[in-house]
């Protein structure tokens, strides 16, 4: 599964890629989860499964899923007290929860 | 805490959906995008400024022949900053038209918008170089033109293929020979317009534009409008939104014109004009979690000390996600004060201490994640007393954090001994 993460300048998301990417490696799961900044994520996001945005963009949910609307990629905010803990794998888990539903 | 919902359910629903549409708004939109795109090149110009006034008297002394080479590099990129904004906002405009109607071409859009802004810069001759493009307002003086200038072109662009006012090729012609003529009357008409206004008619418009904006800068830059722009950017983050990225969508046309204005004058050696620059906010006032980070490492509670470590590296490097979210400061009643007034405060103070000349005012670029005592110090050129100033500010913010602190620890604490 290929899992995108977009906040502002992708400083912060960047953080919570390592941590899931070993949440992932620990579940014996090979996953592909990258950081981008807002104006770029029209760029990588025909290459995700799913689309989650730090919290405090949340208010670029509505343009994030018209960007992911043609390739049917779910897009959702990440939970604030995971995001604030870097629990990569809380993160993970619903990035996997939202791609089923998507 | 009714107040509080009250204030949290304002911000969240009535003060933040229109500062959000207004930063979403399509053209702000692309101006951001545009000035992303260029931000390596206002660095590199930065970097060759820093070079120029590194302060170390060997470095000076040794470079003291070539020393205009260096401002050199930053004459043609940041001196020449409007071309490439013209670009960047007729490319992403025109991007975002694209979404609407097929026929819209960022690559004809990037290339109308530069010509219909070149159009205002009648070539000169002169004797000893021969031909010339007056340089003077194709720096940060000329974005207000550029980005009008941009702005309409695209529109008129747009309008005529929306309307399919194009030449039609038939078919069987090769897509890129047709595509070539499809912007043939779009680029007739939005650059013919801009050589009607400054050839036939002698308007100089970008002096025009500029001279309209004057008073939107001199606002945009004073004490009460960074005063006001830092308020509404702490105020978004209190309810967890990325308030610098709102702010910054506003302002940055105004910040780059500080910064040009900045960098001029250091490079003529005159006072810096602006103070309250997008510098300013970085190096002294948008100091990190640092304080709170410290205080959190020697904390009773578990989780403070779990999370004071994760966040550490990142507050150094001014990420503030971590504490803001971990802690958490958005909708913490108890952490509002600080968090609003404590920032408020250190700009005010700041802007007085620097108003009153004890420090110097930055006036070089330095990236945002580089650490504000640091930055503070090559900012401006080498000053001793910025990167004190910078550090006295993370120290005042420290005792700012304090007391209120201690009680959202208490409470963290009883809530643990509670769980034990």
């Amino acid at each position: 599964m290929n899992i995108l993460l977009v906040c502002s300048a992708g400083m912060s998301t960047s953080l919570l890629v390592t941590k899931m990417e070993n949440a992932a490696k620990e579940q014996g799961k090979e996953y592909k989860i990258w950081a981008v900044p807002e104006a770029e994520a029209g760029n990588h996001i025909s290459k995700a499964d799913v689309v989650l945005i730090g919290p405090q963009m949340r208010f670029w949910k509505k343009d994030a899923e018209k960007l992911a609307k043609p390739y049917g990629i779910p897009v959702d905010v990440i939970n604030t007290v995971d995001y604030g803990m870097n629990d990569g794998t809380k993160v993970l888990a619903f990035a996997e929860k939202i791609a089923r539903k998507g | 805490m009714a107040v509080m919902d009250k204030l949290t359910n304002a911000v969240e629903n009535k003060i933040a959906p229109p500062l959000i549409k207004i930063s979403k708004n399509r053209y702000l939109d692309s101006i951001q995008k545009a000035f992303i795109a260029l931000m390596p090149v206002i660095i590199l110009a930065s970097f060759f400024v820093l070079l120029a006034s590194f302060p170390i008297k060997a470095w000076q002394k040794m470079i003291e022949p070539i020393v205009g080479y260096f401002w050199g590099a930053n004459g043609s990129t940041l001196g020449l900053l409007s071309i490439g904004l013209a670009i960047g906002v007729g490319y992403f405009l025109s991007k975002y038209y694209q979404e609407k109607n097929a026929n819209v071409n960022p690559f004809s859009g990037a290339i109308i918008s530069l010509f219909s802004f070149l159009m205002l810069f009648p070539v000169g001759v002169s004797e000893e170089i021969g031909a010339y493009l007056p340089a003077n307002n194709l720096g940060s003086t000329g974005m207000f033109a550029a980005i009008i200038v941009s702005i309409i072109s695209i529109e008129i662009y747009r309008f005529l293929i929306q309307k399919n006012i194009v030449i039609k090729m038939p078919e069987g012609v090769p897509p890129m020979v047709a595509s070539a003529f499809t912007s043939l009357i779009p680029v007739f008409a939005a650059v013919t317009l801009w050589w009607v206004i400054r050839f036939l008619f002698q308007i100089d418009i970008v002096n025009l534009i500029m001279t309209g904006f004057e008073p939107i800068v001199a606002g945009g830059a004073s004490f009460i409008a960074q005063f006001v722009g830092v308020f509404i950017d702490r105020l978004l983050w209190f309810v967890g939104i990325h308030g610098t990225n709102v702010v910054t969508s506003v302002m940055q046309p105004i910040w780059l014109d500080m910064l040009g204005s900045n960098v001029k004058a250091a490079e003529a050696g005159l006072a810096i004009p602006y103070i309250a620059s997008e510098q300013f906010l970085n190096y002294f006032v948008r100091v990190s979690m640092l304080p709170l980070v410290v205080l959190m490492l020697i904390s009773a509670v578990k989780r403070y000390r779990t999370l004071g470590k994760l966040a550490l590296a990142p507050s150094i490097f001014n990420i503030a996600e971590p504490v803001i979210f971990g802690l958490p400061i958005i909708l913490n009643p108890i952490l509002f004060i600080p968090w609003i007034f404590g920032y408020l405060f250190i700009f005010t103070f700041s802007y007085l201490v620097i108003a009153s000349g004890l420090v110097p005012a930055p006036y070089i670029l330095i990236p945002w994640t580089v650490p504000g005592p640091i930055a503070a110090y090559l900012g401006t050129g080498g000053s001793w007393a910025a990167a004190l100033l910078s550090t006295l500010n993370y120290v005042l913010m420290f005792f700012i954090w304090l007391p209120f602190y201690r009680i959202v620890e208490k409470q963290a604490l009883k809530e643990q001994r509670e769980n034990e």
